[in-house]
């Protein structure tokens, strides 16, 4: 009897083959473990030549953290192709379950590995030249012409002024939904943050929305592709730069974000390449708030295992460990701010 | 003396790591094992001080919310909190801690927010440090090093 993976891999060698319209057989698909929001495999096609077609399928997730819309992702992928934004080659978003029994999306696979964003070490020896690419890439996102994203866009279309507003309502959502427990530092981050809100910046830009280490690709010294757009949208300049920034990418050395240059030089980086100057207390502001949607993320991940809809790993790992530390990062940021400490 | 879960769960973990993983070819369903076996870990060492944890942070709430009781009953706070909610169950069972303990955290985020709306500096200056007490509790710096041992 066949394994699932075994059906997938001939269903998907007979789609490909009608998409190129020339005979193609799989020679090997492998699930990617980790990410919690598609279902992702590495397929390697073989020609009729011995040829190699080397391909990443995409799959959206029956049990997701977060809902994502695939055709935000693909959009994002879209507007990046051939930039100074290194994205994989897309091949084809199919909508329709009738293929794979979900829909999915189909890119080339670009060369590089992704690290654990809780390891210290993934980029040595090269954490400088990654990191100079790595804050000047997302400088290039936050840089992009959001005039070239269509009408009709999929990529959420908000109001200028208090687009900090929308993030936080959101999230508070995900988390009022979620939540399997009452969290008091989390509820007191929250208050903070609608009480003190950031400077509006009158000039939306293009998010990533999950900008981070662990979300890219590299060889040796070279980026090689920006992954995980599904979380894109129109935003503050600073919702990225302040998630990026985040403790918990670097909890070991706070002053090293991402594990890669350190915090002055990377906010100098992204100020130089976007021209924009920081607020310090709307990057504050922007910080605390990532931690938030951290919580979020994690109280989801947890509500997902709790209920049995998704026993990945993954999600009682998120829920434990991610949570507890950003929860920390909250204490953290808050007694810089808080005047009766 | 019997061995402890904790033990046991330490030996399950290693011997999934060591002696299952390799027996797997697959590198995802592999990637999940080494996962569970790290997780194992975590539980193993969480474990034993839940309890403790747990009735020391319901301790603290419950002094926090008797040193400032004047206060919050002149903001009509127990017409709507009630501390002693779900303390029918006077069992040491963790289920029955957490219990209690979700009641006592509600009480305290309604406190806390009633300090800050009312400026009350020193209720604020001492719900910090009932904050600072559960985020200890926690053990997030413990567990970190615990991962990266675990990462391969």
């Amino acid at each position: 009897m066949q394994t699932f993976q075994e059906d997938l891999a001939d269903k998907f060698a007979v789609y490909f083959t009608g998409l190129r319209k020339q005979p193609l057989g799989c020679k090997s698909i492998q699930r990617i473990f980790g990410g919690a929001s598609r279902e992702t495999y590495r397929i390697i096609l073989e020609e009729d030549d011995g040829g190699e077609v080397n391909l990443i399928l995409r799959m959206i997730q029956e049990s997701s953290l977060i809902d994502t819309n695939q055709e935000v992702e693909y959009e994002a992928y879209s507007l990046f192709q051939n930039t100074n934004v290194p994205v994989p080659e897309l091949i084809k978003m199919e909508q329709s379950s009738k293929y794979l029994g979900k829909p999915f999306i189909i890119m080339s696979e670009i060369e590089g590995q992704a690290a654990s964003p809780f390891d210290k070490e993934s980029y040595k020896p090269y954490q400088e030249e990654i990191g100079v690419q790595f804050w000047t890439i997302l400088a290039n996102i936050t840089n992009f012409d959001i005039s070239k994203i269509n009408s009709d866009s999929h990529i959420s279309m908000i109001q200028e002024d208090q687009n900090w507003k929308q993030q936080l309502d959101y999230w508070v959502k995900v988390i009022r939904e979620d939540s399997i427990g009452v969290e008091p530092i989390l509820e007191m981050a929250i208050r903070y943050l609608y009480k003190n809100n950031p400077k509006d910046s009158h000039q939306l830009v293009l998010v990533h929305g999950d900008y981070r280490s662990g979300n890219f690709l590299f060889k040796e010294n070279i980026i090689t592709g920006i992954l995980d757009w599904e979380m894109t949208h129109l935003g503050d300049p600073l919702e990225d730069l302040a998630w990026a920034l985040s403790s918990i990418w670097c909890w070991e050395e706070k002053n090293r974000p991402a594990y890669l240059v350190e915090r002055n030089s990377a906010l100098d980086i992204w100020e130089d390449a976007t021209g924009l100057t920081i607020d310090e207390d709307s990057l504050f502001w922007w910080e605390l708030f990532s931690c938030v949607k951290g919580l979020a993320i994690w109280i989801s991940a947890g509500h997902e295992f709790q209920s049995g809809r998704n026993i990945d790993p993954i999600n009682l790992f998120s829920a434990w460990m991610p949570g507890d530390i950003h929860s920390q990062a909250i204490l953290d940021l808050m007694e810089t701010r808080v005047s009766y400490l | 003396m019997k061995p402890s879960i904790d033990q046991s769960l330490i030996v399950l973990a290693q011997e999934l790591s060591e002696r299952v993983a390799p027996l797997i070819d697959n590198e995802y369903e592999l990637s999940r094992l080494k996962a569970w076996s790290a997780l194992l870990l975590i539980a193993s060492s969480i474990n034993d001080d839940s309890a403790d944890y747990l009735l020391t942070e319901n301790k603290k709430i419950e002094n926090l919310i008797e040193k400032y009781r004047i206060f919050l009953q002149e903001n009509k706070f127990f017409k709507i909190y009630n501390l002693n909610l779900n303390k029918e169950d006077t069992s040491i069972k963790i289920s029955s801690l957490k219990k209690i303990n979700e009641n006592l955290r509600t009480c305290f985020t309604a406190a806390h927010t009633l300090f800050e709306e009312e400026e009350n500096i020193q209720a604020l200056k001492d719900s910090w440090e009932v904050l600072s007490t559960m985020q200890m509790n926690q053990g997030v710096n413990r567990l970190v090093p615990l991962l990266q041992v675990n990462k391969d």
